[in-house]
């Protein structure tokens, strides 16, 4: 007869007895395994999803090197994170008659691995992938150019190198765009995207023809590749490399994929430098969601955020199956006696926990996990579109199929935090078991209480209320797993409510823009700038002079003279000033624009003597040095700089600085004096590890909020010294006008944006003030130094002129166009990275209280059970219901109140826990608690607990009186 | 003076071929201050028609009316009004509140009309019971006997109409089963409180001043044993 384990199928015929708490029991295991599930793969998924979506659009690789030399391939076998390696070489042009673009008349083939297409999205839009190396794919480009070309055409051709042949005429020529340069009388190979020029009197293009002339069969064309300019004089065409001419090649593009897993910090920036001779390109956005990048304010973040929902999950999970098992065990502690009464050791009866425990594990194991996945692929589906926004700052990304990412070792740890969890819960309830001796649980006495009870006097709430004290003060054992409920509830909320505010804080400040601040009514106008070309054209005559002049011991003034002479031929790529004019004219004049006002948003500034800023700011800049471990050499180093911070200055009309001068009780006077006009100290800013940068040794990112960075007052002065254009120093002091917090301005000035490079602040000026420091300047006016910016507010459509601005701006370097709506892209990025943060919370705080709410239900219904006999004969004494209902919400009052106390403690504690990991990831982060949420959490679970215990109590009273009193056991 | 009278109560249960008739038309009525033991064997029907007397109990149909009152006739909380203050249950096993001392538990259904305690009253009573150095004490710390005893005091403390005791000894021993009977007796006697009370054990229920036997549901003999003033 096979031996059977009477201790397990005694068990096994409780849990089948008593359903509902079987079942609440895998239910809450469930949700555990859910949860761990969804944080794992969840968070593997996103960011895969997020790796998926960067590299549709700019390639699977991590590193491309261009024209890597043979002999320097040592360099990636050296470093030993590079895992694949992708060839692609540049075979050499043909000539394409079937061009239908005189300035495109040839094609530039590319031999690539099939690595290297895979990496690359090369897609074929028409045909197939070329098999052979006399096989080409032709890029789209030529037919939307209108060649006529079509597959199955063949090509025959010899391919040539382009030289460029510098004649001689007119010194040596550079290509500043391409980076492209010939000396005088020489010739040198174009670069693969060079433009097409006709021969002309400075210089010809010459080909230089190797290797066989061959036929070409085009058997596909593709999507018109990312490198492909639109002015190159060759159109893509790829074929296929082999693995020979690889090793033959002089030189080849190489794309790098590295072991992610295998790399440290500092890795790609090593590389790099070591491969400092090459054109490098890095997949920035590719190596920074494979966590392996130099963002570590983000590998942190999401491995704290994995690291606080694990512990949530288990805390929760721990006191759920703990409680269940404790009334379980109060339950059962009558029949263990008696098994223990004929024979049963105390193993066996501890094994009699571990058996349920676990074999409602093995059930909800698979199943959890399984749901588990569903909810990560709809999870992650549903913010798809926000992860997409989230990193469109950096491009145009498209929404990817979600994959599912599941990881050897992720379900491993699901397994591993399941198993640790249950075992700790049925840990305590099965060494209480295991020491229940026969007799106490047969009598039902399983502690003899020695104290003894005055009779409680009846207060306000009567007899009801005497009892509801008696039942929390006498028997204190039995409400502790109700308060433990309680106070776990109150923890998932209190402790996700506050991480979730502190996190996006974080986020709001940290993805604050920097240098920009516009007028809010200006934020939808599109702003147009020109650096006007005669006042460089000055500028350049101004520190010639300047320079020969002074001509100080340690400048080289011939070197200096040559580079001024390139910086007055570079003004040959700017817009003159009259056409700026007459573009101006025109757009003031479209019948589509609106109005177009004019600003002088940035004059630069002044340097501000370190005397002015406040001890705050002082403390916050050390401890930026600190975290950039600067030597002490380089401090020193830095001192010189720092006796005088450099500081912004905004411009604002005459109305502008009225309004703000009335709203904030300032004296307009001071502010619009000609000869010593005043500033206004806007009293808030944020330093930052991001801003102020000293080297490339920076531990982690840290942020402070400095609430005042001056001590001063209205009517005292600013020390600052300005350099006029004579290159001396004038020190001057500039009264403060008024003292404000960005807040009290914010319809007028976004001074939100309040980090910079090492900026000690913003001031705020008339345009008064402003003619007055271009004069100290040695200027005559402010026109001579400002940007002027126009902003252009579009009422209709205004393609055309649009259009014509893009093109100047892509033809001149003095053209600046910012589109209206550009900050929508950042804000865009900020909500969505909100708006995730809102929906993960959201989404962990609703599972964790169903496990917490389940736990509650549980306990309370577990204790109603248990007390079935109380009530009844309560009942049979003469006791009304709603008088017993009554004795219910009192005591459910009392141990809300006490779950409360432990709740808030333990959530306290954590709270500083987050805000000190939090706060040591980023410096001084300021953070406001959510009271509102608070209170939401609170009334949340007051209801929640009332309405369950009136639930089932309600439910007992159903049942019949007698019955209830004659039951000795549940 | 007719304190309580039965007419015709019939108490069944289940349905159909599963139907149990527990009571089969009861009729009797007692005397203010009788004694009145109920006695059949196991099955015989006695609780169940103590526990309709005491209104803890609904009868399948038939009347209970205690003073002028129809019992079943009222609401559900008149009837708990009128349980705590008229009827006095006595159980087998006590059935006290576990978080309540020796007075709390006494005066449990007085304090429940929202009265003041009468603490003569209580003294008196738990000084007839016999627990005067318990009072403090939690059930969980008295003996079998004394948690009778406790549960006997609660009946009696507000002077109920009727006194209802469903084998007060069962679960003692002969001495303690002895004292309990005592104690009602001298209830009885003392402050002429109507007792009826259930035993299966005939010697007990010769105590009485009327015994009434039932079998099967129904009453098969109601035989004065001794007149209300003691007197056989």
């Amino acid at each position: 007869m096979k031996k059977k384990n009477i201790v397990h199928i005694v068990t096994k015929k409780y849990m089948m007895q008593n359903k509902k708490r079987t079942f609440v029991t895998g239910l809450g295991i469930l949700l555990m395994i859910v949860l761990m599930t969804c944080v794992f793969v969840g968070k593997d998924t996103s960011i895969q999803y997020l790796m998926d979506v960067v590299a549709a659009k700019d390639g699977h690789w991590h590193m491309a090197v261009y024209d890597l030399k043979k002999e320097d391939e040592k360099i990636l076998e050296n470093a030993g994170f590079v895992d694949e390696k992708g060839y692609a070489l540049h075979k050499g042009f043909i000539e394409f008659e079937q061009s239908a673009n005189e300035m495109r008349p040839f094609l530039n083939i590319k031999g690539y691995q099939e690595k290297a297409f895979e990496w690359n999205n090369i897609v074929v839009s028409e045909g197939r992938m070329p098999e052979k190396e006399t096989e080409l794919v032709l890029s789209d480009a030529c037919l939307i150019d209108g060649s006529k070309v079509g597959l199955g055409d063949t090509i025959t051709a010899q391919t040539f190198k382009r030289m460029l042949h510098n004649l001689g005429n007119g010194g040596d020529i550079t290509f500043p765009y391409q980076k492209f340069q010939v000396l005088k009388n020489q010739r040198a190979e174009t670069p693969e995207q060079f433009p097409y020029f006709a021969p002309n009197d400075d210089f010809v293009e010459e080909k230089d023809y190797f290797g066989e002339e061959k036929t070409y069969t085009i058997v596909g064309f593709v999507e018109t590749p990312n490198f492909e300019k639109e002015d190159a004089a060759a159109y893509t065409a790829f074929t296929v490399c082999t693995e020979d001419e690889v090793a033959q090649a002089d030189s080849a593009n190489v794309f790098l994929r590295f072991d992610t897993k295998k790399m440290k910090g500092n890795d790609t920036i090593d590389l790099q430098a070591a491969l400092q001779n090459y054109v490098i390109e890095i997949n920035d956005m590719l190596l920074i969601f494979s966590a392996n990048s130099d963002d570590i304010t983000m590998n942190m973040l999401v491995n704290g955020m994995s690291a606080f929902f694990i512990s949530l999950i288990m805390l929760s999970s721990v006191v759920l199956i703990y409680n269940v098992f404790e009334l379980s065990f109060r339950e059962r502690s009558k029949y263990l006696g008696m098994l223990s009464s004929v024979g049963a050791t105390a193993k066996q009866k501890k094994s009699s926990i571990y058996y349920e425990a676990f074999t409602l594990m093995i059930v909800a194991l698979p199943l959890g996990i399984g749901v588990g996945l569903v909810i990560v692929k709809l999870g992650v589906n549903a913010i798809s579109k926000y992860l997409v926004n989230m990193i469109s700052f950096n491009g145009n990304f498209e929404a990817q199929t979600v994959h599912l990412s599941v990881d050897a070792m992720s379900i491993l740890f699901v397994i591993l935090f399941s198993t640790i969890t249950v075992f700790i819960s049925a840990y305590l309830p099965a060494r209480k078991v295991s020491k229940i001796g026969a007799v106490e649980s047969i009598r039902g006495n399983d502690s003899r209480k020695k104290k003894t009870y005055k009779m409680r006097k009846v207060g306000r709430f009567g007899a009801e209320g005497m009892l509801s004290k008696n039942f929390l003060t006498r028997q204190k054992r039995s409400k502790k797993s109700i308060c433990r409920a309680i106070a776990v509830l109150l923890v998932v909320f209190l402790v996700t409510s506050f991480s979730g505010k502190m996190v996006n804080t974080v986020i709001d400040y940290s993805a604050q823009d920097s240098n920009y601040c516009i007028e809010n009514e200006t934020k939808n106008m599109s702003i147009l700038q020109c650096r006007s070309k005669n006042k460089e054209l000055q500028r350049i005559e101004d520190d010639i002079e300047r320079a020969k002049k002074h001509n100080h011991e340690d400048m080289d003034l011939e070197e200096y003279l040559k580079a001024k002479e390139e910086e007055r031929e570079n003004l040959e790529d700017y817009l003159p000033d009259e056409d700026f004019d007459l573009l101006l004219e025109r757009i003031k004049n479209h019948p589509d624009v609106k109005r177009v006002e004019e600003r002088y948003d940035y004059i630069g500034g002044f340097d501000v003597k370190d005397s002015f800023f406040s001890k705050e700011f002082h403390e916050a800049d050390l401890a930026i040095k600190d975290a950039y471990m600067l030597t002490e050499r380089e401090r020193e180093e830095w001192k010189e700089y720092e006796e005088y911070v450099f500081s912004q200055l905004i411009v604002l009309g005459d109305d502008t600085i009225a309004q703000i001068a009335k709203d904030c009780n300032m004296d307009l006077n001071v502010l619009m004096d000609s000869d010593n006009p005043g500033c206004i100290v806007v009293n808030e800013k944020i330093l930052s590890t991001d801003a102020n940068v000293y080297n490339d040794r920076c531990q982690g990112s840290k942020m402070f909020e400095l609430e005042n960075i001056t001590d001063l007052q209205v009517g005292d002065s600013i020390p600052v010294r300005f350099y006029n254009k004579d290159g001396d120093e004038v020190d001057t002091n500039v009264p403060i006008a008024g003292i404000v917090k960005p807040d009290k301005i914010a319809k007028y000035v976004d001074v939100a944006c309040r980090n910079g490079a090492r900026t000690g602040g913003f001031f705020i000026a008339s345009k008064n003030a402003a003619e007055h420091f271009a004069k100290v300047y040695g200027y005559d006016s402010i026109d001579t130094i400002t940007e002027k910016s126009y902003y252009i507010d579009f009422q209709g459509e205004a393609a055309s002129l649009i259009k014509d601005i893009e093109v100047m701006q892509e033809n001149y370097t003095n053209i600046y166009y910012i589109p209206a709506g550009w900050s929508k892209i950042e804000m865009n990025m900020k909500q969505s990275i909100s708006m995730m943060v809102r929906i993960l919370l959201g989404c962990f705080v609703a599972m964790t209280s169903c496990i917490c709410l389940m736990n509650l239900a549980a306990s309370i219904g577990g204790k109603m059970a248990l007390r079935k006999k109380d009530f009844a004969i309560m009942q049979s004494i003469g006791m009304e219901k709603s008088q017993i209902q009554k004795m219910v919400v009192l005591e459910t009052v009392g141990i809300l109140v006490e779950g409360f106390v432990y709740g808030i403690v333990i959530s306290s504690l954590m709270i500083v826990v987050v805000y000190k990991l939090l706060g040591g990831l980023v410096g001084s982060v300021p953070f406001s608690a959510p009271y509102v949420l608070f209170a939401c959490a609170f009334l949340v679970i007051i209801v929640a607990v009332l309405a369950i215990a009136i639930y089932f109590f309600k439910k007992q009273d159903a049942e019949n009186i007698l019955e209830n009193i004659r039951n000795e056991s549940v | 003076m007719e304190i309580l009278r039965c007419e015709n109560l019939v108490k069944e249960y289940g349905e159909g071929e599963a139907k149990v008739k527990a009571l089969d038309n009861v009729s009797f009525s007692v005397e203010k201050g009788e004694f009145v033991s109920i006695i059949g064997p196991s099955g015989s029907g006695k609780s169940t028609l103590l526990h309709i007397l005491g209104g803890v109990d609904k009868p399948t149909s038939g009347k209970v009316i205690v003073g002028d009152t129809d019992m079943h006739a009222l609401s559900e909380n008149k009837l708990a009004i009128f349980r705590r203050r008229q009827i006095g249950l006595i159980y087998q096993f006590y059935n006290l509140l576990p978080v309540l001392n020796v007075d709390e538990n006494i005066v449990l259904p007085h304090l429940l009309d929202g009265r003041e305690v009468d603490q003569e009253r209580l003294d008196l009573v738990v000084e007839q019971m016999g627990l005067s150095h318990r009072r403090n004490n939690l059930p969980s710390q008295l003996s079998g006997g004394q948690q009778q005893r406790v549960s006997i005091g609660r009946a009696i403390y507000n002077h109920p109409a009727i006194v209802l005791a469903d084998e007060p000894t069962g679960n003692l021993d002969r001495k303690n089963g002895s004292e309990i009977i005592e104690l009602l007796k001298k209830s009885n006697r003392e402050q002429n409180q109507t007792l009826i009370l259930i035993t299966h054990d005939e010697s007990i229920a010769l105590q009485a001043d009327r015994m009434i036997c039932i079998e099967d549901g129904k009453i098969v003999k109601d035989e004065r044993i001794r007149m209300i003033d003691g007197n056989r």
